[in-house]
């Protein structure tokens, strides 16, 4: 509900402004071209794992991820082509279960696929239409929303005073 | 940001500059800047102990800045206290109740406090009464409101001299997910107003 954020610890001030602008600010950390990327969430109904090694041959995805299959946030794949594992990096990790166990949930309980992708809208929709003909079942496709919550773990340490 | 970016106050209803709150050797708001728009709705987060309600109540005029300015409506909350007053709501996140007191004069209470009167003071009554949705418990004892209906009696309180900034601390605090719900609406309703929080 809020236009923009301010996010406080220790008394100094850590970022103000739009939740993305705060997001895009604390990415610096990673890829320049991490920015045109987007992340994109999907369900499946059919075989979850065939649908996972589907999408790691597919051009233009990487960092393939399955959330949810353990009770505990879920198991990530650390076998992607990808240098940087995307649950690696500092002060991230936090943000990223809390991700996953919020995933988890809002797919009803089944695993979610979680990938990186172009965040064109015509080349998710060619993406989605060759998952479909791949005999994929789609439950769900959808780039994440960047939530408040990600701002403030990403921002914040914990810290008190 | 620094205030050079807003040299004119015309559209910024909260603006903090370099404010710093020491008490003793902690710096509880440490060099904090920033500014509010008009008809914008601001999210103040941290956690616990981070500094928020201090700047907040340096705002509300309930305590000065060590150092640093900050000013509500192109005013500034040291020099011209009471010029601020009148111009900013606060809901603090614990207010108190007073027992044999209803709604209705409760808030009479604060809108006689504000020096309203006579019929003026009746119209805002039933206007804030209205649009907290407040009228149906108008004659229901305080002190045995639930936290709900505090929170809306709380934000009653801090409309009833129809200010121009509204800042509320922890205003969704133990609140169950309809009155959440409802306290966003009445927010966002306010907002479109032009009323800034």
């Amino acid at each position: 509900m809020c236009d923009r954020v301010g996010i406080i610890e220790q008394g100094k001030m850590l970022a103000v402004g739009t939740v993305e602008e705060i997001l895009e600010a604390h990415s610096s950390g990673d890829d320049v071209s991490e920015r045109d990327l987007l992340i994109v969430s999907t369900v499946v109904v059919s075989d979850v794992e065939t649908a996972v090694a589907w999408l790691k041959q597919c051009e233009g995805v990487s960092r393939v991820e399955l959330l949810g299959m353990s009770g505990f946030g879920g198991a990530s794949d650390n076998t992607s082509d990808s240098p940087t594992s995307f649950v690696s990096g500092a002060g991230n990790g936090t943000a990223n279960v809390a991700n996953n166990r919020m995933e988890n949930r809002a797919s009803g309980g089944r695993p979610t696929i979680q990938f990186t992708f172009s965040r064109d809208l015509e080349r998710q929709a060619e993406l989605l239409a060759a998952m479909v003909a791949a005999g994929i079942r789609v439950a769900s496709f959808a780039g994440k929303q960047k939530s408040l919550e990600e701002a403030f773990l990403k921002v914040t340490r914990g810290r008190v005073q | 940001m620094s205030s050079s970016e807003n040299g004119s106050f015309g559209d910024v209803a909260i603006q903090l500059d370099h404010v710093t709150r020491k008490f003793g050797k902690t710096n509880a708001v440490d060099d904090v800047s920033f500014h509010v728009r008009a008809g914008e709705v601001f999210g103040y987060i941290g956690p616990n102990g981070a500094g928020k309600t201090t700047s907040m109540r340096i705002l509300a005029t309930l305590d000065v800045p060590t150092s640093g300015e900050a000013w509500i409506d192109g005013f500034s909350v040291v020099d011209d206290p009471d010029r601020v007053r009148r111009r900013l709501g606060w809901m603090p996140d614990e207010f108190g109740t007073y027992p044999n007191v209803n709604c209705r004069e409760y808030l009479d209470f604060f809108a006689r406090s504000y020096g309203l009167r006579g019929n003026d003071r009746l119209a805002t009554l039933r206007h804030v009464m209205g649009f907290t949705q407040l009228d149906q418990m108008a004659e229901k004892p305080v002190d045995g409101l639930s936290k709900g209906m505090k929170q809306r009696l709380c934000l009653g309180r801090a409309l009833i001299h129809d200010p121009k900034v509204l800042i509320l601390d922890e205003p969704a605090a133990g609140l169950d997910p309809r009155a959440r719900i409802e306290l966003r609406e009445m927010i966002g309703e306010l907002a479109s107003r032009g009323s800034r929080c």
